[in-house]
């Protein structure tokens, strides 16, 4: 009966339901439409920054993380080969051997970072190959050939073609020192990851620092999104650890928390100005309809009834707005999440170029502003409805 | 009477002092001679890894020394010539020289526990020390001496302790610390032989006592020890150092 007369409500009012409607509708495909794009520059970002060397997990000895000595390696390789293989959810997995040395080139030092990675695979984990600018990718292994970065190739002035010696200590405590020889370059970037890195194939790395251990896997998934579930099922052994790459890229990761949170404020301001126009809206239809509401009392309706019937007519218009504003969401955002806004001048950020954003449709950008909007609704109806069910009717019928 | 005494006054201390002397004299050319040629073996231990090198060392008197590394592989020909107070490391990978700062004196000479200082040994106990040798009680085996630096002398040493062995006179242990008096190493000598017409112990153990080095030991056995050498002084030239070998 109260539903009844809720709907009956509703449609008597055309006008003013539409604009109240408007208002719904608007701030929930505003809400929406801003959240996708967050989603999908953040999801962009993240692909973007793991892609460039973290991947989207990694396992270590757990000693290294904080030592980054070379006596703390993982010593079975092996045996993780196999389980990254068979497991279905990883996509591709990259051995690394991580450790510093000093570069020599025409009388000059450099302090530089040495990286044995495996040619084959690190670029199926990372966009390594396509950062290289000058020289080819080398694919024989035990040659001492090198890739180094646009920084050390600057100090040391080197080319492609020419010797860098390294000079560092090794694993068995003699003085690892070799020649190697430049195959490539890495291209020139602002705070470029690849500037002050040497890389050179596992076996000449191994060969140089007299170990048979590695460092570092980086491992790819099926999607980054799954990254923390791995990394607490798959089973590592006793000293090893599996992190995902929050935690891998802590600094990152919390500095896009802090910005995802500076963007709930403006969210929070969006869904108050929606809120106060639908209390305006449902006040005014109160104030409107004090006679009718008066007639209501004065035969007998309870004022709990009452109360009820003007908050339920506000979630239904909620409702139905929230039906026709996904609807209106989903077509914008399935366009912006193909075509995106691109920037008229490319944006680098931690070394990554980013040059338009893309909208993503995920549950999140739904569901939140779909709650969000029915919750404040709810919220600015129950003074109306508290107002109306106080009426005295022989008051309200006396108004025009 | 009066003379008598007095003159004994004016003896006795120069007496002691040169017993100690001699003793430190002894210390610092025990493995020198006029012109020496030596084969060694440093073994190397650290929880992480052991390896033995096996090398051959020539000096001349106190300035010169000449090593090269002759096992393993790996570090074959790499080399090191000290000239009076500096030295140089040489590559032969790398055709490389490298000289070795002062601030670099102190790190370790080859990934072992013996530093670069030890080699160049720069400073003389003798010369740059001031010994305190402990009365001798009946059935002592031993003299003990406390060693701290002179004024004027650069020293990385706040004392050095030295054991001597009374018989022979050739040193039994000898234990380092820093200025804050923290026990840093102790190297002991064992393994005494009679080499050419002097005693000698053969092998010398280093252990460092500080926590980062926790662990650690280096073992040097003496396999050949030639004091009359016939050596050429071009042996310690950086045109010589610089040979691939």
């Amino acid at each position: 009966m109260i539903l009844k007369m809720a709907f009956r409500n509703i449609f008597r009012h055309k006008r003013r339901t539409a604009l109240t409607a408007l208002m719904m509708i608007g701030g929930y495909v505003l809400l929406s439409f801003s959240l996708a794009f967050v989603d999908g520059s953040y999801g962009d970002m993240i692909s973007l920054f793991t892609s460039q060397t973290t991947g989207h997990a990694q396992i270590h000895n757990d000693k290294f993380i904080n030592s980054e000595s070379i006596h703390d390696s993982i010593k079975s390789w092996d045996k993780i080969k196999e389980d990254l293989k068979n497991n279905s959810e990883v996509v591709s997995f990259s051995p690394r051997l991580k450790n510093g040395a000093l570069a020599f080139s025409h009388k000059k030092t450099f302090a530089v970072e040495m990286w044995g990675i495996d040619w084959a695979s690190e670029p199926k984990v990372t966009t390594i190959k396509q950062r290289l600018a000058l020289g080819s990718w080398p694919s024989t292994n035990g040659e001492n050939q090198v890739l180094i970065g646009s920084k050390i190739s600057e100090v040391l002035g080197l080319k492609v073609g020419d010797e860098i010696v390294l000079i560092s200590q090794g694993a068995d405590g003699s003085i690892a020192n070799d020649i190697f020889f430049v195959k490539g370059i890495f291209e020139k970037e602002e705070q470029g990851v690849d500037d002050y890195r040497v890389y050179t194939d596992l076996a000449s790395a191994q060969m140089f620092y007299s170990t048979s251990h590695i460092h570092e896997v980086a491992i790819k998934l099926a999607s980054i999104y799954n990254a923390k579930k791995f990394s607490t099922h798959f089973k590592v052994e006793e000293g090893l650890i599996i992190r995902p790459w929050q935690e891998v890229e802590k600094d990152f990761f919390k500095a896009m928390e802090i910005d995802k949170k500076g963007n709930t404020i403006s969210y929070s301001i969006i869904m108050f100005v929606v809120a106060l126009g639908v209390l305006n809206t449902v006040l005014m239809s109160i104030l409107e309809r004090t006679k009718e509401l008066g007639v209501l009392k004065a035969i007998g309706t309870t004022p709990g009834s009452l109360s009820l019937m003007i908050i339920l007519e506000s979630q239904i218009l909620a409702m139905m707005s929230l039906i026709i504003g996904s609807i209106i969401a989903t077509l914008l955002n399935s366009y912006f999440s193909k075509h995106g806004i691109s920037f008229s001048e490319p944006m680098t950020y931690g070394g990554m170029t980013i040059s338009a954003m893309y909208a993503r449709i995920t549950l999140n950008s739904y569901l939140r502003p779909a709650v969000i909007v029915l919750v404040s609704t709810l919220f600015v109806s129950i003074f109306p409805a508290i107002r109306a069910a106080r009426i005295s009717p022989l008051d309200a019928m006396r108004e025009v | 009477m009066k003379l008598l005494l007095f003159t004994l006054f004016l003896l006795s201390p120069n007496l002691y002092a040169v017993t100690l002397n001699e003793l430190l004299d002894k210390v610092d050319k025990l493995y020198r001679s006029d012109k020496s040629y030596s084969d060694v073996q440093m073994e190397i231990t650290t929880p992480n890894w052991k390896r033995t090198l096996s090398m051959d060392i020539w000096t001349k008197g106190l300035d010169y020394t000449f090593v090269v590394i002759k096992k393993p592989r790996k570090d074959k020909g790499i080399s090191t010539l000290k000239r009076k107070s500096e030295m140089w490391n040489f590559f032969p990978k790398i055709n490389k020289i490298m000289k070795i700062p002062p601030s670099m004196m102190m790190s370790s000479w080859m990934g072992s526990d013996f530093t670069n200082d030890d080699l160049v040994k720069e400073n003389t106990l003798r010369d740059d020390y001031n010994g305190v040798l402990t009365p001798v009680k009946k059935g002592d085996t031993l003299y003990h001496a406390i060693l701290t630096p002179k004024k004027n002398a650069i020293s990385v040493w706040g004392r050095i302790e030295l054991e001597i062995n009374k018989k022979d006179l050739y040193p039994v242990r000898q234990i380092f610390y820093d200025e804050k008096g923290i026990m840093i190493r102790t190297i002991s000598f064992t393994d005494i032989k009679k080499s050419g017409n002097r005693l000698i112990p053969m092998t010398m153990i280093l252990t460092p006592h500080t926590k980062e080095k926790d662990g650690h030991k280096t073992i040097i056995r003496y396999i050949k020890l030639d004091f009359n050498a016939k050596i050429s002084d071009s042996l310690f030239t950086r045109r010589n150092l610089q040979k691939r070998r």
